[in-house]
């Protein structure tokens, strides 16, 4: 039996591509837009975004069978505000000049709704250790959107990849996409390759 | 809502010329963030105070409710409507953004319930971090602290409205659920929080940061109305016809950038 | 009726364990921000002193931090001469904050020098506070009753703001003066803390 039929691997790569956030679900486009200047800003999200979603994930199906039903939002938001707290703080401690650059998204993964999305929807109903996988593989698909886009927007946008200049010299930058609409046109573009890349493999819309 | 706005007017009004009309008539403008075309006015003006140095003198510092330069707010609220639109530069409550804007009464009652409840979430939280938090040294509860604000203001709002007002619960009670998981309502309280304004501006700018939203979804959803009439590439699929008008339009406000300076 | 007091019980045991863990994140950052080493170098090149082997053990050698609770931050009073204050003071720019570190003397009732620490002034104008030239006018100059930016200079404590950014410069010299008027007050009527 390898690694790609287990149960785990199935639930970890639905989030990757079958059940990308972005592409298929559209959620957590806020901040895939707005962090996506520079690579390092989107990577840095990617893992906030990865840390509130797996440990939400984990806690609340932990808990799954104690949270009462009518609060059951409340309880998430609390769960995943105070992991945002510390992810937050962590990243001033570590890299105070990126968490400066990400301004208040930091605080906005809150009503991310990939996490929310997530634990209504996974964790609720599964054990802590499949939640946790699942957190991961949804995240990991919107992280790779990100840094999809984030890629795009720096190498074009400013002439660099991670702070160092990739293009040859006497590159004309393009100011588009680095401003908010160029945001948008990328992710337009992304989304229109990854729905002909659907099709043409025969999954069909959703 | 109307009401409200013109309250909110006059109340600041009435409070500002209290504490604020020291600031006024000491002819230093202590925030210098103006309009491009003031500058000027302020740059003559400033060095004819005879006094060598100001520092201990005439240091008025403004109270929280004080508005000693009346032509920030204005500049606050065009700022947020139009170069600054909270959806179209800063990317915030896309989700419902997207989502809800295929029709117009749709996104007309999603914009509407989203100004007020800004509005109203902002003022309050603000009160919170400024009396509560601030004193207590307690900052690092501020998301959290917001966002359960959020969550009570919402709830308890649609009970109140669903009691006293019928037909206004009727026309936008249906998305008062949803906002609490939208972020404009946490990104604006965040964003005044991260700008330090004052209590006034801070509602001035809640206000107008719902209603530049408002504003950009019924645009969207204006223009989504007449997609029957064209044919947008198949791959592009709903959302992606969205999100390419979206930019279309983001690129339009674009053209306010410079007119005025948040 | 049991179902809403278990319910009731869940929320406070969630609560009580969340405010249980910020509360212990919130002391680990703060005692961790408090020492930034890298404000330390600043703060020791400032005043012009050797930074020797390692930048903490010498400025807390040098220098002791005291709070003040109606002003946030901190004030870092010189161990060998009490006169010597440095404040972190920060202020409203055109753009967005402006974050200075202001030396002062009280003995002299001079500025020992300055350091930007953070501006998002515009780029060839305002932004030119950072640069040395700039900056090194501050060297020395007696302040006793604040500073003011100023085309012609010929009152004490005035200085050349810089050309084409005049906002900045006012903003510069708010900072400066409401740095000097904490440090008058932490330290006292007598001119000593």
């Amino acid at each position: 039996m390898s690694l790609t039929n287990t149960q785990a691997w199935k639930v970890f790569a639905e989030g990757l591509w079958k059940n990308n956030p972005i592409f298929i679900m559209v959620l957590g486009i806020c901040s895939s837009l707005a962090v996506t200047t520079f690579v390092k800003n989107a990577f840095v999200m990617y893992l906030g975004v990865a840390f509130a979603t797996v440990f939400t994930s984990a806690i609340v199906a932990a808990i799954r069978k104690r949270i009462p039903a009518t609060y059951r939002m409340l309880v998430f938001m609390m769960i995943t505000s105070t992991l945002v707290i510390v992810f937050d703080r962590l990243l001033k401690l570590t890299l105070p000049a990126v968490s400066k650059e990400m301004g208040p998204y930091v605080g906005l993964i809150i009503t991310n709704c990939i996490v929310m999305g997530r634990s209504e929807a996974f964790a609720m109903s599964n054990t802590p250790w499949l939640s946790a996988l699942d957190g991961l593989g949804v995240s990991t698909g919107y992280g790779l959107v990100l840094l999809a886009i984030a890629v795009l927007r720096e190498v074009f946008g400013m002439g660099t990849l991670l702070g160092t200049p990739v293009m040859p010299g006497g590159y004309q930058r393009c100011g588009l996409l680095i401003s908010a609409p160029g945001a948008f046109l990328c992710l337009t573009v992304l989304l229109f390759l990854a729905n002909f890349i659907r099709e043409a493999r025969g999954e069909g819309k959703k | 809502m109307k009401n409200s706005f013109l309250l909110t007017l006059l109340a600041g009004l009435i409070c500002g010329l209290g504490p604020g009309a020291p600031c006024l008539l000491a002819n230093t403008p202590t925030m210098p963030i103006t309009p491009p075309i003031t500058a000027p006015a302020s740059v003559i003006s400033t060095p004819t105070s005879a006094t060598p140095a100001p520092a201990t003198s005439s240091h008025v510092t403004p109270g929280p409710f004080a508005i000693d330069d009346p032509m920030r707010l204005l500049v606050i609220f065009f700022a947020s409507v139009l170069t600054n639109n909270i959806a179209l530069a800063y990317f915030i409550g896309m989700c419902a953004f997207l989502a809800l804007s295929k029709n117009t009464k749709v996104a007309f009652g999603m914009g509407a319930a989203v100004t007020f409840v800004t509005g109203l979430t902002a003022m309050a939280n603000w009160l919170l971090n400024h009396f509560v938090l601030v004193p207590l040294g307690l900052e690092s509860f501020q998301f959290l602290v917001f966002i359960l604000t959020i969550a009570t203001i919402v709830q308890f709002l649609e009970l109140f409205i669903d009691r006293y007002f019928p037909p206004l619960y009727e026309a936008f009670g249906i998305f008062l659920p949803l906002i609490t998981v939208n972020c404009t309502v946490l990104g604006t309280s965040l964003f005044m929080v991260l700008r330090q304004y004052r209590f006034w501006e801070a509602t001035v700018f809640s206000f107008a940061t719902g209603l530049g939203w408002m504003l950009a979804i019924l645009l969207l959803a204006g223009l989504r109305h007449h997609l029957p009439f064209c044919r947008p590439p198949r791959y592009l699929g709903e959302i992606g016809t969205a999100l390419l008008l979206a930019g279309l339009m983001a690129m339009a406000f674009n053209g306010f950038s410079g007119m005025v300076k948040l | 009726m049991t179902q809403t007091w278990r319910d009731l019980w869940f929320m406070l045991v969630l609560t009580t364990i969340c405010t249980i863990l910020l509360v212990v994140v919130e002391g680990i950052y703060q005692t961790r921000m408090a020492t930034d080493p890298s404000l330390m170098r600043r703060a020791l090149q400032l005043v012009g002193l050797p930074l020797g082997e390692d930048v903490r053990s010498t400025f807390e050698q040098t220098f002791t931090t005291v709070a003040r609770k109606e002003y946030p931050g901190s004030f870092f009073i010189g161990k060998q001469n009490p006169a010597m204050i440095i404040r972190q003071e920060e202020g409203a720019g055109l753009w967005g904050k402006i974050i200075l570190l202001v030396a002062y003397d009280l003995r002299r009732g001079a500025i020992l020098g300055i350091d930007v620490l953070e501006h998002s002034e515009t780029p060839g104008l305002g932004a030119r506070i950072e640069e040395e030239k700039f900056r090194a006018q501050f060297r020395g100059l007696i302040a006793r009753h604040g500073v003011r930016a100023a085309k012609i200079k010929f009152k004490e404590g005035e200085f050349d703001g810089v050309t084409g950014a005049t906002l900045t410069s006012k903003a510069v010299e708010e900072i400066i003066n409401a740095a000097i008027r904490k440090i008058k007050t932490v330290a006292g009527p007598g001119g000593t803390p």
